[in-house]
């Protein structure tokens, strides 16, 4: 029976296979260019769609090529003529010639012992892997050690918000538990295999169980655990739950996109106004491009400056706000400790304290050209990883004189007054 | 099932077989070449990864849809690195360490272990089977069309990977990827199901669950977990297929993407996917994990020749993760605007789930201590799966608690974590299971000494690529980064990557070993008697299983399977089908010609204990 069924459904499934793929094909080819007739060309030049294979921008591919040029490497392959495929029959000969010899050796090997058998005797295995899982063991912690060493100042550097403290606090207390663990246990390991390998005359000893000391291995890391626990719940509620429910905040918008960001500072007013995603670059009245979607019919709205870079004011406490225009991003801001996605649809917000200006930081670390960055850390496409922007901190009076400064991003005859920024 | 063998044409016998052992085999042959496929992917863009801008043109024609030309050199395109990435992450994720660890070993020990002549159904379990090898094929497949395969990541998260205008991998490939998993899942739930049924229903005569060898109790609870959590990803998989294919906004909503609002899809929400996605992945994460941990259970007793201790223990702690496994999936989710309130409960579970991974650790450790340890091949990857597992589980710590997460979350720190936890802890149960069964398969031992080759070199480049991946997340680098150019603290990594992607080299290079001694060795490899490493599970009892397993009837078991040095037994072993009269009579269970059932044999065993292998 099985042989007339199984074919059979094989067949259905792959019908099915194929029906789903045409359905999908078709109805993308449907749904390729309907046009919008609101929306305008669009200006911006980072929203290329880069999924053609298309050839880096110039002057990145020149940077990058001369920062890492392997010409010497480059020049070796390029002597390859790799179109023709001679070159992977030649690739398998030689896979194929070397698997002989391989096998050929080992069959030499194998009649030589068998040989010299009588004489010379195998040599003892148990002990060289005993040794080696004790070497192993040294050479182990000791590259650990080196690379820390080497490595130091950038793991980890200094928070630059008051979060991030207390987050480190508990990074820290948790690495020396689990740092301890991991060399009693390790060792432990390595130890036995070279302590109890297989000798002469050796018996292992029947040790079935030992109730007394299950329990001890269990309380002691569930003690330890629930202090990390509690610990560690009351640094997340601060930092999340606490910090959101902060009466007083400067409120700045991060809105991601394929592949860049645009930050929107609340202007005059001291709020953030409406957006509809059905407004992205539409023309707004005055020419400009309302790349972020802003609805300008609500007045909070009309007033929003929207700039490529994020400025953030020490020493205060600021809800940065999250949107995305297509698919998911997160801001990480890895020196503020600080981590949200961008979710289409659905807002999401950080809150965080500033400690230093880029300024003081850089003394501090002793880094003159230091630059706090903000990344993209959810995979969004083919630019993900050159998501970046740069991040400043300034003091609160150098950001609101900075802020009156700038022009809101629609300009009409009744926004033109600066009022003083409002704290809320 | 009739147990006498009958006339088999060659079809039945190889391709569509019902045997549990051929099956066995099928899996663990696809999932090798899976594995080899998923390894190449990751050497691939390793590459780009310690050289930055490589040329790569010697892979043009295979690979040439992958490269981008810059005028002198062929480099990998950026959004084809994606692909590599998802690629090499759904591959080794299923089809190697699901399919191809639980598939294997589920097949071919459950029935020899519970003394069955074969699994509860065996029509359904080639049908697992061959469900599983065409979701291969269209899976393998998706990698040479023209746009590429599924480059949204592994998680697949839409709206990237729903929106072909997002990323090109998110046409026709997405689609073959969607296919091809929700034909893996049928093949997965058919295979479970056989599982817990077979374990239910057809253990051996004395053969009581306190009496169940560890393997077959995590056998049985990995086909639980997968029982109840695929069915949620085949649904996250239909829910996405509709949305890409037939315009419904499950997981859509204000999205504005090439020039224009999708404004008849609105509504639905992106995190929701993530929620049905993790319900499967994190219990996918110990569908992963605990048949590596059964298997190394098994052969680190048996090479210890000690008993494992705390059995009990062990039983409750791959109970306790199981349940637990199912309530704390949100750990992945914790800097997603999810309700922090609610991140908190997930980080409470999270935690308490190491504390049964810790009771495990301490009780390998506690059976190799004052054994007698053999250093087979097996033996030596499941004590580098113990390493490994406290290696990977102690950063575990880290990532469970939200408020280390926030900076953590998705930096090449978590890479470090789940590769070591549960990529590289697997494939080492995978190769201890191999190097340990492979008598009971092929009837031949592996060599030896190109097993000790295989283990050093494998052991040494996966600590070497991995642990220092840890620092790299420490300082914040993000992961899925097609180059470190761009941001000045991922930069200076930029030496530490290419060691890395040496030693990724190197270690791939190192499964080459592993291949041709799995192949050679079947038809060259020392001959294997029936009991080549001297242990007590049933599978041991009969010497090249046939048709039925048992040749005449099925023994009893009257002991637990880790009855090794037990005072007043002469040998090290004291298998499960002796009872204590036989041993009492002085059965010879040493002897080749020892039978499980008739035991007539009863000359009495000398005092010496006998060297194993």
């Amino acid at each position: 029976m099985s042989k007339i069924v199984a074919p059979r459904i094989l067949s259905m499934v792959l019908g099915l296979f194929f029906t789903i793929a045409i359905a999908q094909n078709s109805f993308a080819q449907t749904h390729e260019s309907p046009d919008n007739a609101a929306a305008v060309e669009h200006v911006d030049e980072t929203q290329n769609p880069q999924w053609k294979n298309a050839p880096l921008p110039q002057d990145l591919a020149n940077k990058r090529l001369s920062q890492f040029a392997l010409d010497k490497q480059l020049d070796a392959n390029k002597s390859i003529d790799t179109n023709n495929s001679l070159f992977y029959w030649l690739i398998s000969l030689i896979v194929i010639m070397l698997l002989i010899v391989l096998g050929t050796a080992m069959k030499l090997l194998n009649g030589l012992s068998k040989i010299s058998g009588a004489t010379t005797k195998e040599p003892n295995y148990d002990k060289l892997n005993g040794n080696m899982f004790l070497a192993f063991l040294f050479v182990f912690m000791g590259a650990i050690l080196y690379e820390i060493m080497i490595h130091k100042q950038y793991l980890l550097p200094e928070s630059a918000s008051k979060h991030g403290q207390s987050i480190d606090m508990i990074l820290w207390i948790t690495f020396a538990l689990t740092g301890f663990v991991f060399v009693v246990t390790q060792a432990l390991l390595f130890i036995f295999a070279f302590k109890y390998r297989q000798k002469e005359g050796q018996t292992a000893i029947y040790y079935p169980k030992n109730d007394k000391l299950e329990i001890l291995w269990t309380t002691i890391p569930a003690v330890v655990l629930t202090l990390l626990v509690l610990f560690g719940f009351r640094i997340w509620v601060n930092t999340t739950i606490t910090n959101a429910n902060a009466e007083e905040y400067y409120e700045i918008e991060l809105y991601a996109y394929q592949f860049g960001w645009k930050f929107r500072y609340p202007g005059p007013d001291g709020k953030l106004g409406r957006t509809d995603y059905r407004l992205t670059n539409t023309e707004l009245p005055g020419g400009t491009v309302n790349a972020i979607a802003l609805d300008i019919t609500d007045p909070a709205s009309a007033d929003d400056i929207v700039k490529d870079e994020l400025i953030l004011p020490k020493g205060v406490m600021v809800k940065l706000r999250m949107r995305s225009r297509d698919v998911l991003h997160a801001a990480h801001l890895p020196h503020f400790r600080a981590q949200m996605y961008c979710v289409p649809g659905t807002p999401t917000q950080f809150n965080l304290e500033p400690l230093y200006t880029t300024e003081e930081f850089r003394s501090r670390i002793n880094k003159p050209d230091f630059n706090f960055e903000l990344a993209c850390n959810q995979i969004c496409g083919a630019s993900h990883y050159a998501m970046k922007r740069e991040i400043k901190v300034v003091e609160l009076k150098d950001y609101t004189a900075w802020m009156s400064s700038e022009k809101p991003l629609f300009t009409s005859a009744e926004n033109s007054n600066t009022n003083q920024l409002t704290l809320k | 099932m009739s147990a006498h063998g009958h006339s088999e044409s060659f079809i039945s016998k190889y391709i569509f077989s019902q045997d549990h052992k051929t099956i066995a085999k099928q899996y663990l042959i696809t999932g090798i070449f899976m594995g080899f496929v998923g390894g190449f992917l990751s050497t691939f863009f390793r590459l780009q990864l310690g050289w930055d801008g490589i040329d790569l043109g010697f892979l043009k024609g295979v690979f040439g849809n992958y490269l981008t030309d810059t005028g002198d050199a062929y480099t990998l395109a950026p959004d084809k690195y994606l692909a590599l990435v998802t690629m090499h992450g759904t591959i080794i994720v299923f089809f190697v360490l699901t399919a191809g660890l639980s598939g294997t070993f589920s097949n071919l020990l459950i029935p020899l272990q519970i003394g069955a002549r074969d699994m509860a159904s065996p029509f359904l379990n080639m049908l697992s089977y061959w469900f599983f090898f065409v979701s291969s094929v269209i899976m393998i497949c998706s990698l040479f069309i023209e746009t590429g395969p599924a480059s949204a990541g592994w998680t697949v998260y839409p709206p990237l990977s729903a929106l072909p205008k997002a990323i090109p991998g998110s046409g026709l490939g997405m689609t073959l990827w969607l296919v091809a998993m929700a034909l893996f899942i049928a093949s997965s739930l058919m295979g479970a199901l056989n599982y817990i049924s077979t374990i239910l229903n057809m253990r051996t005569k004395g053969l009581s669950f306190k009496k169940l060898p560890l393997t077959i109790w995590s056998f049985f609870l990995t086909a639980i977990l997968g029982t109840l959590s695929f069915p949620v990803l085949l649904s996250a998989a239909l829910l996405l297929i509709f949305d890409r294919s037939f315009g419904t906004s499950f997981y859509l909503s204000d999205i504005y993407i090439d020039g224009a609002a999708l404004t008849a899809q609105t509504g639905g929400s992106p995190i929701l996917f993530q929620h049905l996605f993790w319900f499967l992945g994190h219990p996918e994460v110990y569908i992963i994990l605990m048949p590596a941990l059964g298997i190394t259970s098994e052969v680190i007793a048996t090479n210890a020749r000690k008993p494992i201790f705390g059995y009990h223990a062990m039983v409750i702690s791959l109970l306790g993760i199981s349940v637990l496994s199912f309530i704390v999936w949100g750990h992945h989710m914790f800097v997603t605007g999810m309700n922090p309130f609610l991140g908190g409960v997930f980080m409470i579970v999270t935690l308490i789930i190491a504390i049964p991974s810790a009771v495990k650790t301490f009780n390998y450790l506690a059976t190799l201590w004052r054994g007698n340890i053999h250093f087979t091949n097996g033996m030596l990857f499941a004590i580098g799966l113990v390493s490994l597992f406290i290696s990977g589980g102690l950063t575990g710590i880290f990532l469970g608690n939200a408020a280390i997460d926030i900076p953590l979350h998705n930096t090449y720190f978590v890479v470090a974590h789940f590769h070591i936890v549960m990529g590289a802890s697997a494939i080492f149960g995978m190769f201890a299971g191999v190097y340990h069964w492979y008598p009971k398969m092929f009837g031949r031992i592996m060599n030896k000494k190109l097993g000790y080759i295989h283990f050093w070199l494998t052991f040494i480049s996966v600590y070497c690529v991995f642990f220092p991946q840890h620092f790299q997340g420490l300082a914040g680098v993000p992961r899925r980064y097609y180059a470190f150019t761009e941001f000045e603290f991922a930069e200076v990594f930029i030496d530490l990557n290419k060691f890395m992607s040496i030693a990724a080299i190197i270690g791939f290079g190192a499964q080459f070993v592993f291949l041709y001694n799995f192949v050679t060795s079947m038809f060259n490899g020392k001959k294997a008697g029936r009991n080549p490493w001297k242990a007590n599970t049933l599978e041991w009892s009969v010497e090249n299983p046939g048709h039925g397993n048992w040749p005449a009837a099925i023994p009893e078991v009257f002991r637990g399977p880790h009855e090794y040095s037990k005072p007043g037994v002469a040998l090290d072993y004291l298998p499960q089908w002796i009872s204590d009269e036989d041993l009492e009579r002085g059965v010879d269970y040493d002897n080749e010609a020892h039978d499980p059932v008739k035991k007539e044999i009863t000359v009495k065993p000398t005092e010496t204990i006998k060297e194993g292998e």
